[in-house]
């Protein structure tokens, strides 16, 4: 029998993706800084750490907490706003031939209303991701930690735009199910499963305790379980994002139900990891001889 | 910046504690002193920076200190070895061609990226004293240093080798006679702290190498930021080596 070609671009709702393994948001920088450390070929797109509509500081150090097997951050959207981002960033964007998935968030529902007016009128955005749910934002915050504001929040931003709509849902919810149907049935195209973890890190040096975000390969079987779960009670594709850290978490994630998947943490660590994720793939479907990567999502699961 | 495998070629021990390690330069630039490595242990979640201390066209040093997990797994490890390294990474001292007297301060094991500073100035011909001050003789990695023509001053805290007292004390005795055109040093950050208050004071330019706890190294993730004159700046891109006036000094360590 001859073997198949094998093609791993994805399309995922009416977006495109030259792979299935995307750079999560907030260590990809602007998406242009890591061309000479990550072989950019291996990722299916670019995607830019959350613009807020106006420039963020960020936190005060301390930002970085080292666990056992994650990491604990809270660096507070610190970014450069969406006008600047618009004028020093976009451009270099748009030369690299690669889909841009554009995050966006905040603290007010309006301010980001707003960025996505600016950013919607830009040539070479494929896609928004609308990042509702930072643990690290102590103000009043736009949650996605219950169906009602993901529901209001996902309505208010597809009105504004007709570009593919990527729901980044909160892992810090009782049933991820929940928001996640709030966001298909507000219009969201996709869903992200998902972003850290709240957690709480107690400095023995500094004497006190500090807030963050968890990610890291701790946090994979709570993320692919929510995966598995929004296979099974939504309709719309699902990109596994957390504590990816090897070819074989990669593909549990698939089979859970992920269309794509998102390496973050472990990405940075290890810049080689998209590469051996896509390779591993490719081996995979060879053995099955499948051709597609969407042959396989949701193969060890059930849709109810 | 490419993550690459770079095998071990040598390794010593000294006194227990400090580790002179020395690694295959498979580098695609060339380093310049101040910048550092991004080294994946295996035995920590995160990579460790290391200052990239001396550098030949076939091999890099990198001393440090066995402190926690990460350095005592690196310290274990053999000659023949591979490791996963990323680098060179970050900025690097600022030697301009104007510098005609160059004072090189080191403090403990901070004077693994001064170890490649000097043998880069002895290079370049340029002229330079290195003071190099610990807590006492054993922490003190002398012979280390490059031979050439430059005086070395040396101190220690209990006077056990060289003289006796900070080698900041050090630096602001020779203050008074003669004004170098600039400092570099690295260091413990209260060390560099006083380095920078004595340098405002004596109104002579300094830069000064520091660390923080870093995630990316690659000036990504914007973890490793310290507080400056200018906002948040980062150690790993924006530094290790910083002005030290744009530096807003805390009251304790950053790490």
């Amino acid at each position: 029998m001859a073997e198949k070609t094998i093609d791993l671009r994805v399309k995922i709702s009416r977006l495109w993706l030259d792979t299935p393994i995307i750079p999560a948001s907030g260590v990809f920088g602007y998406g242009d800084e890591l061309v000479d450390t990550i072989d950019y070929r291996f990722l299916g797109a670019i995607v830019t750490k959350t613009l807020t509509w106006t420039e963020t500081p960020g936190n005060p150090q301390p930002r970085i907490w080292e666990l056992e097997n994650g990491l604990m951050n809270s660096i507070g959207l610190q970014n450069i706003g969406v006008k600047r981002f618009c004028e020093e960033k976009l451009p270099q964007l748009r030369r690299m031939g690669k889909p841009v998935i554009v995050s966006v968030g905040g603290w007010k529902l309006d301010d980001i209303a707003k960025s996505i007016k600016i950013l919607d009128n830009q040539q070479g955005i494929s896609a928004f991701e609308l990042n509702l749910s930072c643990p690290n934002i102590k103000t009043k915050q736009i949650t996605a930690e219950n169906s009602a504001s993901v529901f209001k929040a996902v309505k208010a931003i597809r009105k504004l735009t007709r570009k593919t709509l990527i729901a980044k849902l909160s892992p810090n919810v009782a049933d991820i199910c929940e928001t996640g149907k709030a966001a298909e049935e507000a219009g969201a195209d996709i869903l992200c499963a998902g972003n850290t973890f709240k957690g709480l890190y107690y400095d023995w040096r500094l004497e006190k305790f500090y807030t963050g975000g968890i990610s890291g390969s701790m946090i994979f079987p709570m993320v692919c379980r929510g995966v598995f779960e929004l296979y099974k009670k939504t309709s719309i594709p699902i990109i596994g994002l957390g504590g990816i850290n090897s070819e074989k978490r990669a593909l549990e994630m698939v089979f859970a139900g992920a269309s794509a998947i998102g390496i973050g943490t472990h990405l940075v660590i290890m810049p080689n990891l998209a590469e051996r994720i896509y390779k591993f793939f490719i081996e995979y479907l060879k053995k099955l001889n499948k051709s597609r990567l969407s042959s396989i999502v949701g193969m060890k699961n059930e849709k109810e | 910046m490419k993550q690459q495998k770079v095998r071990i070629l040598s390794k010593k021990i000294y006194n227990n504690r400090y580790v002179d390690m020395w690694l295959e330069n498979r580098f695609s630039e060339v380093p310049e002193p101040g910048q550092f490595v991004h080294i994946f242990t295996g035995s920590t979640f995160l990579r460790r920076p290391f200052s990239i201390g001396t550098c030949t066209e076939k091999d890099f040093r990198i001393l440090f200190q066995i402190k926690g997990a990460g350095t005592r797994k690196l310290a274990d490890m053999e000659t023949g070895c591979e490791l996963d390294i990323i680098g060179p990474l970050g900025n690097h001292f600022p030697v301009r061609d104007n510098l005609n007297e160059i004072y090189v301060v080191a403090g403990g094991i901070g004077i693994a990226p001064l170890l490649f500073l000097s043998s880069s100035l002895l290079e370049k011909k340029k002229r330079f004293k290195f003071f190099y001050g610990a807590r006492t003789k054993s922490d003190l990695l002398d012979f280390l240093m490059p031979d050439g023509d430059y005086e070395k001053i040396f101190s220690t805290d209990d006077g056990s080798y060289g003289e006796k007292g900070t080698i900041v004390e050090m630096l602001k005795n020779r203050l008074h006679s003669k004004k170098p055109d600039v400092v570099f040093s690295s260091g413990p950050y209260l060390m560099l702290k006083e380095i920078s208050s004595v340098c405002s004071r004596y109104d002579i330019p300094a830069y000064v190498s520091l660390e923080n706890i870093m995630f990316c190294g690659l000036g990504v993730c914007q973890g490793c930021v310290i507080d400056a004159k200018n906002g948040y700046q980062r150690v790993c891109r924006d530094g290790p080596v910083f002005n030290h006036k744009d530096v807003i000094w805390q009251k304790k360590p950053l790490i």
